[in-house]
């Protein structure tokens, strides 16, 4: 019997990231998967980042992850999203070639020193004394390992539903898990159907572009890994474009709604809401005649094309009445019919922080598995679980990431306080501190924590504390660099960019927070700027410009951070604890907080809670 | 409904060219496959080729099929066996990057302008009045057309067998086709089981290559395709290592649960493929099996060891593997397993691949019995040409014994039912001189051109290699060379043997030992050719003796296959006709003499008996 470390189930974005983390972290690793040609499959949108998930990736990459490197790899165009709103909202979006992705990954996977990877079905967790010891696979083998990390996505007892027909399926018809999920079940894990739907794949060579708008994208795209200078150059890049439903399309829709199976009640489990099928949206906004739908390539070469925003399970043929109302595309055939699946999740509040299952010693899990959505979601799950593990081996305590210091904080403090009811989607509303959780600072914010852990090189750490002293520096530089008011020159140029006089000496620092002026439009009177990266550049003007706010986030992060230090006892007895309501007493035995920061954001534990919490703590301390 | 022309269901290597030369011959096309993802996936060994398989490719290319040109495109190792025998035998083989040449298949099969490629799983046939009229799939979706080309491959009721683990799937990690299957038996389509198996996958970073025999490719440029011109590619080595003692008594001790002990493989499995457990159990004297250690593509490193095909149960395939030497170490990937399927007996089948029960429907590949990508893309080919020529109400085309393997391959299987699967081999062919893979162009071009498979240029290129090749031969036989002391000399200087009297170049060439361009030191105006037209000529000129005797033999034989066969002849009651044979003629329905001739069970006398009964039946005809 083969004995591993660690043994991650499924290979796709929260199973590569689950696998790479533990075994770049020296331990024994086994990546099982059904099917190994479909390694970091994307089965759904052929992109990664937007916002939120921008944010995600290039924490990602920041902790030593790999999801970022390997779309660099892959990418075939990049747009970047909001650049009318403020920097904390900005974010990248690169559209992938689905294939090189795969391809890359599962090199990566393979080339990876401690990695075994190899093809099977796990069926069953062996489990002793409530701990899990390993996995059996359909075959029969059985894999040993001291710890499981189960990234099973949407193959537990998947079903795919298209119009009034339905079969057990997982992604893209491959094989479903079922014994996995009735186990999990005897285990004592409370499973939910959670559901999510995918949109036709079109043809491209069946749809007049000529009627249709190009969308915008970046002629130089910007690698979303710190440590490329950039892109893949070997891919030539691709357009999207953008198409609107018609009158018709909401008819056809209308007319055809009794056969949803989301509608006809054949689909029970929740959808995502933030990612709603096209009926839905018909459904919910009668009054709406148009809604927005993006045409995006599914690689370099394929004529496959994925159409953002019209996720349907209606039948075949509807699907195709449907498609062809769109302008454009009356001629439009259809290459991959859009479908619904679903499939079991858990409840992540029967999660630890450190994504290990309250019940089941050693067994953690990660991904759609834990409710969410999204590759980027899956990917930071798999990591930080990669990583946690990993730590656990070594008796070192979790990394739990701050929702001031990360997304990915965010999201797993959501999912194990809050849980979820529908897929969880990242979105920058979710995060209280989106001033200072931006795209472009997050090397600043995680590689010391990437390099502490070892999953950043010496080589990359010592060019991001370059980049560090770079910025400091040059805002120095600049807070320095006085301005007189008698300056023509100065004043001038100030005019010249519709920017009012200085009226007293004043200093370049101040000028880039006018929202008029920005780091480069000062260049002619900063005469003495050095030849520094764009990183650097950009760095230092969101940090000059928006140095007010984010000192203010800071103070509240701050004030916040006594709650989050304040730990709660591992043994505490809520049911003992006087003066707690009923209500907390049972969400806080549920959900176990580590802190008084996790207690106060369960939902259903009140201030006034939170305060006999706290006297508690106080009381015991002494 | 839908309505295409011809709707392909499978888009392996039978599928993919049924639906491209369909498509290219005009007809609005329809491949349906249930993961788009996989599209010409070599789920077993990584290569296209090697003896007999090799000269299929080339028959396929020269027919206008795609196989050759995709495996150009995607070879990570290249090269020509069997070169110090005949060129009969010569035979290219190449390992290809799995990935890539599922990627370029794709890529062609998306830019054809007839063909709509749609990812959906079929459920059944729809059929009325024994014809078929369309597909129906699990979505609900159907799709009318007329003519309906089944390459299922392993799907058909597929069950993945690993140890005494048995289920459902077409192959590990994909559905099986059940309802296909039903409906298949619900138009009267018989079915029988088959199997087969794969060897499992190792990590190369886990073997031992510095005792193992290396096979880097070959040196020179070397492609199937006669045709487009492809640039050379960096190619990755094989090696081969061998079984041991400690090999056999691996499986001498878990024999108990091999498929063999346990039965429970149900189907007969290839001959020509066997596992491991049977090649010791079969040959218990014999202490050393051959394993190749072959790339599964440039960049991968998961690697094919061909020769350890088992379904053995994982522990037992670990230690058979680290019974190798080299392979101690070895870490699976993917463990190797059998799959067990449905195919249809082939007596049902006519000689264009459609089924005689239903009409419209042909099948190609793995579903007929056969093992083999070459075999499958080969089927698929003549399939997707016959449907559409019956569209297009035309002679069918049927390629005979003596045109090409492609036409032993469909003969062999419509005369007689393969009990197992079905696998190419030179020894098949009886006219093995003149199949050669270096002339598949010159014997085949022609009908792809007229086919509308092959461009003008494409064509133009044969034909004017055949011009070359003619005219030189011309030269050489009329080219005399008179035994004077200089050229006595010269022959003696290429170590050949001395000359007493006037000979013909040709002659000269025969010599074993001299090659084509050796005659420029002869004669001053040798035309100049390039090489492959002199390897050509080297052969027609060296081997013409045996080839004309093989011609003879088709001359003679083809007589017999002119003699055709009335459709409506009833066998049973052909009184001077062994019972036997009666049967048999009764269930293949033989188009032509000839082919009655070579089903197994009809003897030469009872060939006469037919022939007397054809006079009178022609007789009786004329006179009405």
């Amino acid at each position: 019997m083969r004995e591993y470390d660690i043994i991650v189930v499924g290979t796709g974005h929260a199973g590569c990231e689950a696998a790479l983390a533990s075994a770049r972290l020296g331990k024994k690793t086994l990546a099982i998967t059904v099917d190994l040609d479909n390694v970091a499959l994307m089965p759904c949108n052929p992109a990664i980042g937007g916002p939120a998930k921008s944010q995600i990736v290039r924490e990602i990459d920041a902790l030593g992850g790999e999801m970022a490197k390997n779309m660099d790899k892959s990418c075939i165009q990049m747009r970047l999203l909001n650049t009318g709103k403020g920097p904390a909202v900005q974010s990248l979006r690169a559209q992938a070639d689905k294939q090189t992705y795969r391809h890359e990954m599962k090199i990566t996977l393979e080339e990876q020193e401690n990695l075994d990877l190899r093809q099977g079905i796990v069926e069953e967790l062996i489990i002793e004394d409530d701990q899990v010891t390993g996995v059996k696979i359909k075959s029969l083998e059985v894999f040993k390992g001291k710890k499981v990390i189960l990234a099973t996505g949407t193959f537990l007892r998947g079903k795919i539903v298209i119009g009034d027909t339905s079969f057990d399926s997982g992604p893209q018809n491959q094989f479903p898990a079922k014994k996995l999920s009735q186990q999990l079940q005897e285990l004592g894990f409370e499973l939910r159907r959670f559901k999510t739907g995918t949109p036709p794949r079109v043809d491209k060579n069946t749809i007049d572009f000529s009627v249709l708008d190009k969308e915008d994208k970046l002629e130089d795209p910007i690698p979303l890994s710190f440590s490329n200078k950039q892109i893949n150059q070997e891919l030539e890049q691709q357009d999207c474009w953008e198409v609107y439903t018609t009158d018709q399309t909401q008819q056809v829709i209308k007319d055809n709604l009794h056969y949803s199976p989301m509608i006809n009640n054949q689909i029970t489990g929740e959808e995502p809401r933030y990612c709603p099928s096209i009926e839905t949206k018909v459904k919910e906004f009668p009054h709406k005649t148009k809604h927005k739908l993006y045409l995006e390539p599914e690689g370099t070469a394929t004529n496959e094309m994925y159409l953002a925003g019209f996720s349907t399970s209606l039948p075949v043929s509807v699907q195709l009445k449907m498609l062809r109302t769109l302008p454009g595309f009356e001629e439009a055939e259809i290459v991959r019919p859009a479908y619904a699946i679903e499939y079991d999740c858990i409840d992540p509040t029967s999660l630890k922080p450190s994504l290990e299952t309250k019940d089941i010693k050693n067994l953690y899990t990660v991904g759609q598995l834990n409710g969410t959505s999204g590759y980027e979601e899956a990917a930071a799950q798999g990591l930080i679980t990669g990583i946690n593990a990993s730590r656990s081996l070594e008796d070192k305590d979790p990394i739990i990431l701050n929702r001031s210091q990360a997304y990915i904080g965010v999201l797993i403090d959501d999912l194990v306080t809050q849980g979820t009811n529908e897929p969880y989607r990242m979105l920058t509303s979710r995060a209280e501190h989106r001033l200072v959780l931006r795209q472009d600072n997050a090397d600043l914010r995680l590689t010391e924590l990437g390099y502490q852990l070892g999953l950043i090189s010496e080589d990359r750490f010592n060019s991001f504390q370059a980049k560090k002293e770079a910025i400091e520096t040059e805002k120095e530089r600049l807070r320095n660099t006085k301005l007189s008011p008698n300056d023509e020159t100065i004043q001038e140029h100030l005019e010249s960019l519709d920017s009012a006089r200085i009226t007293k000496q004043d200093n370049l620092a101040r000028l880039i927070k006018r929202p008029e002026l920005d780091y480069h439009s000062l260049a002619a009177i900063d005469p003495d700027r050095p030849q520094l990266p764009a990183a650097v550049t950009e760095e230092v003007e969101i940090q000059l410009k928006y140095e007010g706010y984010i000192k203010k986030q800071l103070k509240q992060i701050e004030k916040q951070k006594e709650l989050e230090d304040q730990k709660i006892p591992k043994d505490i007895d809520y049911q003992e604890l006087e003066g707690l309501r009923l209500e907390a007493k049972e969400k806080l035995d549920q959900i176990r907080p580590i802190s008084l920061g996790q207690a106060s954001r369960i939902s259903g534990v009140s201030p006034a809670d939170i305060s006999v919490l706290t006297i508690y703590l106080e009381k015991i301390q002494k | 409904m839908k309505k295409y022309d011809v709707v392909v269901i499978g888009a392996g290597h039978a599928g993919c060219e049924a639906a491209l030369a369909s498509a290219r011959m005009g007809c609005r096309t329809l491949l349906l496959t249930l993961n788009l993802d996989h599209v010409a996936l070599m789920p077993c060994n990584p290569s296209i080729g090697g003896p007999a398989k090799g000269h299929i490719v080339r028959e396929i290319d020269a027919l206008g099929g795609e196989m050759g040109k995709n495996i150009d495109q995607s070879y990570v190792n290249i090269m020509m066996l069997n070169t110090s025998k005949g060129p009969a035998v010569h035979a290219l083989r190449a390992q290809a990057d799995k990935f890539t040449y599922q990627s370029t298949m794709t890529r062609t099969l998306e830019a054809e302008s007839n063909l709509d490629l749609k990812q959906d799983v079929v459920t059944d046939l729809l059929v009325e009045d024994q014809e078929v009229k369309g597909v129906k799939t699990i979505t609900g979706m159907s799709y009318q057309s007329s003519k309906v080309v089944l390459t299922t491959g392993t799907s058909l009721n597929g069950k993945v067998i690993i140890g005494d683990v048995k289920y459902t799937g077409g192959r590990q990690g994909e559905f099986a086709a059940t309802h296909l299957a039903d409906s298949l038996r619900e138009a009267g389509v018989e079915l029988e089981q088959f199997q087969t198996a794969t060897p499992p996958r190792v990590d190369q970073q886990t073997v031992d290559f510095s005792g193992m025999r290396i096979h880097p490719g070959a040196e020179e440029k070397l492609q199937f395709s006669f045709f487009a011109d492809r640039a050379e590619r960096e190619q990755k080595p094989c090696y081969v290592t061998h079984t041991n003692e400690n090999t056999k008594e691996v499986i001498e001790t878990h024999i108990e649960d091999s498929p063999l002990s346990t039965g429970i493989v149900e189907g007969e499995g290839p001959r020509y493929c066997p596992s491991i457990d049977r090649k010791i159990m079969r040959f218990p004297d014999k202490t050393s099996h051959q394993v190749f250690v072959e790339p599964e593509g440039m960049e991968t490193n998961e690697l094919y060891l061909n020769g350890l095909t088992t379904s053995m149960p994982e522990e037992i395939q670990v230690k058979i593997i680290q019974s190798v030497p080299g392979l101690e170490e070895a870490e699976i990937m993917r463990p190797g397993y059998a799959v067990q399927y449905e195919a249809i007996p082939t007596y049902q089948l006519h000689p264009t691949m459609e089924n005689k029960k239903v009409t419209g429907l042909y099948t190609a590949g793995q579903i007929n019995g056969t093992s083999g990508y070459e075999e499958a893309a080969a089927q698929g080919l003549m399939a997707g040409i016959n449907a559409v020529l019956a569209i297009q109400e035309k002679d069918p085309l049927i390629l005979k014994r003596s045109d090409a393997y492609i036409g032993v391959l469909i003969d062999d299987l419509v005369n007689e039912n393969p009990e197992e699967p079905y696998r190419m081999l030179t020894s098949r062919a009886e006219y093995r001189l003149l199949l050669r893979q270096d002339n598949a162009d010159l014997r085949l071009s022609r009908i792809g051109y007229d086919l509308g498979l092959l461009s003008d240029v494409e064509y133009q290129q044969v034909q004017e290699k055949d011009r070359l090749i003619t005219e030189t031969l011309e030269y050489l036989d009329n080219t005399r060379i008179t035994p004077t002391k200089e050229v006595r000399a010269t022959l003696k200087e290429l170590e050949s043997g001395g000359l007493k009297k006037p000979v013909s170049l040709a002659t000269i060439l025969a010599r074993p030992e001299l090659d084509y361009n050796d005659l420029n030191k002869l004669v001053d105006d040798l035309p100049e050719v390039d090489d492959t037209t002199a390897e050509q000529v080297e052969i027609q000129t060296k081997y013409r003796g045996y080839i004309e005797k093989q011609m003879k033999q088709v001359e003679k034989f083809r007589k017999m296959e002119q003699k055709k066969l009335p459709e409506d002849i009833d066998y049973l009651s052909l009184e001077t006709v062994r019972t036997e044979a009666r049967e048999k003629l009764d269930r293949i329905r033989p188009v032509s003499l000839g082919q009655a001739s070579r089903i197994p069970g009809v003897s030469p006398a009872d060939i006469s008996a037919l022939m007397i009964y054809l006079e009178t039946y022609r007789q009786e005809e004329e006179s009405e």
